[in-house]
């Protein structure tokens, strides 16, 4: 997504990580109305919105051998192509 | 450990979790057996650890894929479907022992087939990065630490990308009789 800074003049903190070739560019509040200058374009980083973190996840979350993750297991069971001849 | 040993632990895995994230069977196995020639290659310069070896072989196989599906301008998965017609609302009866899974004691379901399309559909619902974080940790049998060095990021939101993964697989296969 490319926006325009020029008709950028609400901007909100929705937007995301914004980056440009300038560094970081304010999404918010006074410092994002200002005249920056010569136009310029500025994209959504590529990874979208930050991901909020969970600061504990359950160690159950990790646990392979739950009912999906037998689950899983037991469908993706395929038998590996042959040995290709190594020589 | 010999390349051979090395195939036989490693073949395995790197088939089930080619074909769970999107591959055909018969694609998954072409690039299984490509990695392994390209291993033997670089033999001289390996580290003989196993997870040295199984972190290079998930390495290769992604960027074969990768390699084909640009080649081939869509995902590998797009095209399987279609081929097997699944995508037709009839075949997404569930058959009645597709699954079952009880407290800790899990039933072989009789439909693997049918199960690996409802997984493999359900994972392609998935964002991509929980996709590859969940897949690679669960089907992969990858520790989190190398999943974490596979995706190029921290542990900590490898596991989180496992956690949320399981919660939105668990809403998506919610209509299959598992109690997850």
């Amino acid at each position: 997504m490319e926006i325009n800074i020029n008709k950028m003049h609400n901007a909100v903190p929705s937007m995301g990580n914004i980056q440009s070739s300038a560094g970081p560019v304010p999404t918010a509040g006074k410092e994002a109305q200002r005249d920056i200058g010569p136009a310029v374009t500025i994209t959504r980083a590529e990874q979208g919105p930050t991901e909020i973190g969970i600061s504990n996840v359950p160690d159950a979350a990790l646990d392979r051998n739950d009912a999906l993750g037998r689950l899983i297991s037991s469908a993706f069971n395929m038998p590996p192509p042959p040995m290709p001849a190594f020589d | 450990m010999t390349i051979e040993e090395h195939y036989n632990l490693i073949a395995p895995r790197l088939t089930n979790w080619l074909v769970s994230s999107g591959s055909s069977y018969t694609e998954a196995c072409d690039i299984v057996q490509n990695t392994f020639l390209k291993i033997w290659k670089m033999r001289d310069d390996l580290r003989d650890s196993d997870e040295a070896v199984s972190g290079l072989a998930f390495t290769i196989a992604r960027n074969l894929r990768k390699n084909l599906a640009r080649d081939e301008k869509h995902l590998a998965f797009v095209a399987d479907m279609a081929q097997e017609g699944d995508m037709e609302d009839g075949d997404y009866q569930i058959p009645k022992d597709a699954a079952v899974v009880d407290g800790r004691k899990t039933l072989m379901p009789s439909d693997a087939a049918y199960l690996r399309k409802r997984l493999k559909a359900a994972f392609a619902m998935l964002p991509p990065v929980l996709r590859e974080a969940y897949t690679l940790f669960q089907v992969a049998e990858l520790p989190v630490r190398e999943v974490a060095r596979q995706t190029g990021v921290s542990e900590n939101l490898v596991k989180v990308r496992i956690f949320r993964a399981k919660e939105k697989l668990r809403e998506i296969l919610s209509d299959l009789r598992v109690t997850f």
